[in-house]
């Protein structure tokens, strides 16, 4: 069956490029452009995965992210942030809100590709063991 | 002469303040940037994959040739992220106990690919019973492979380049990358380590980088109460040290 990945992401070039790139490699996909479609996406949808940008209007990323690992119905999903920023500060928040995967903008495609293959192959019971970890 | 001294400390703090400012600014522009180039390159990408269809072989070296431009335009941009992050003494080090070989082990596997391309044999000289240093694992490894980037670019085709590890008297251990490449003339080497140095201008940028790479490896070797320094002579290659402290036993 066609795995279903939500990618909550704002700017729209971006957005197109990932994408593209998975529907290339047969996931179905679902968008939201702001942080607080993409909860609501992730809530009513429940994707088989999750990218998710941090810096996001309306809720950021590490917002979202702990919101969604504290849901009993929806923490097994696994979540992958995706950002340009690179702070370790940032990689500590991220672990911290339970973020299983972090990738750093402009990511290799096919790392991105191999670490949601990894993810959705297990198909999920939490808890998470990250393949690339932080 | 109490009022002229907070007058001065006063005018010392707005400096201070604009600096910051400055640096924050810079901080927010390079993330911006950042994100362009990162539009940049997955989009080439996802071009020279097929993703939404095939192009003839010229086009693809038209993309091929973007994508390299695009490339070097973000590791650029990493680097100047990374120094405006050093000047706005935002970067805060991660330091733990570690083993200096993993570390090198790490950051040659990086390095390995560019060194084939030039045929380049690059040799460890590690002792055993080494101690165990107390260091930032990412920032080290980030140094190592900003010298060994450095001594392949300055090597010649087959060359060997040697990496070392001796123990200091004064509790830190020293790692030396040597190469047998061109080498430096005594006048170049005092600018070397800061930012935008190039040794030759005459040489196009796109061969040499921008000189950002030896400026953000003593900011980071600093940070660890280290040293950073270079030995050469023209024509004999370089030998560049720098040392980390080592954990009490």
């Amino acid at each position: 069956m066609t795995k279903k990945i939500l990618v909550i992401e704002d700017d729209p070039k971006m957005l197109r490029i990932i994408k593209d790139r998975l529907e290339a490699n047969n996931y179905q996909i679902i968008t939201a452009v702001d942080g607080e479609a993409g909860l609501n996406k992730a809530r009513s949808e429940k994707p088989d995965l999750i990218l998710l940008d941090i810096l996001l209007p309306k809720l950021n990323g590490f917002t979202i992210c702990r919101l969604l690992k504290f849901d009993e119905t929806l923490m097994s999903i696994p979540i992958i942030m995706l950002t340009a920023k690179t702070s370790e500060n940032d990689l500590e928040i991220g672990k911290k809100v339970g973020a299983d995967a972090y990738l750093v903008k402009p990511f290799d495609p096919a790392i991105l590709l191999l670490i949601i293959e990894q993810f959705i192959a297990k198909s999920v019971t939490a808890p998470f063991r990250p393949p690339i970890p932080f | 002469m109490m009022a002229r001294i907070a007058e001065l400390i006063k005018a010392n703090n707005k400096i201070r303040e604009l600096d910051r400012l400055k640096s924050d600014f810079a901080a927010t522009v390079f993330h911006e940037l950042r994100l362009f180039s990162s539009v940049n390159r997955n989009g080439i990408a996802n071009l020279l994959d097929g993703v939404v269809g095939e192009f003839t072989k010229e086009q693809r070296e038209y993309l091929g040739m973007i994508g390299e431009s695009s490339q070097m335009m973000t590791h650029l941009l990493n680097n100047l992220l990374d120094l405006s992050k050093f000047e706005a003494e935002k970067t805060t080090l991660n330091k733990v106990i570690s083993e200096i070989e993993g570390l090198i082990d790490k950051s040659l596997s990086l390095m390995q690919i560019k060194a084939n391309e030039k045929k380049i044999t690059i040799i460890k000289q590690v002792p055993g019973n080494l101690p165990k240093v107390i260091i930032d694992p990412n920032g080290i490894i980030e140094v190592l492979a900003n010298l060994f980037d450095n001594a392949i670019k300055f090597s010649g085709t087959g060359s060997e380049i040697l990496v070392s590890v001796q123990v200091m008297q004064n509790e830190k251990l020293k790692i030396s990358v040597k190469d047998n490449g061109v080498g430096i003339a005594g006048e170049g080497i005092p600018g070397l380590f800061s930012e935008f140095h190039q040794i030759d201008r005459s040489t196009r940028l796109a061969e040499k980088g921008l000189g950002l790479g030896l400026a953000i490896c003593r900011k980071i070797i600093e940070l660890h109460a280290g040293e950073i320094w270079v030995e050469s002579e023209p024509g004999k290659g370089s030998v560049f040290n720098f040392t980390v402290p080592a954990a009490k036993a």
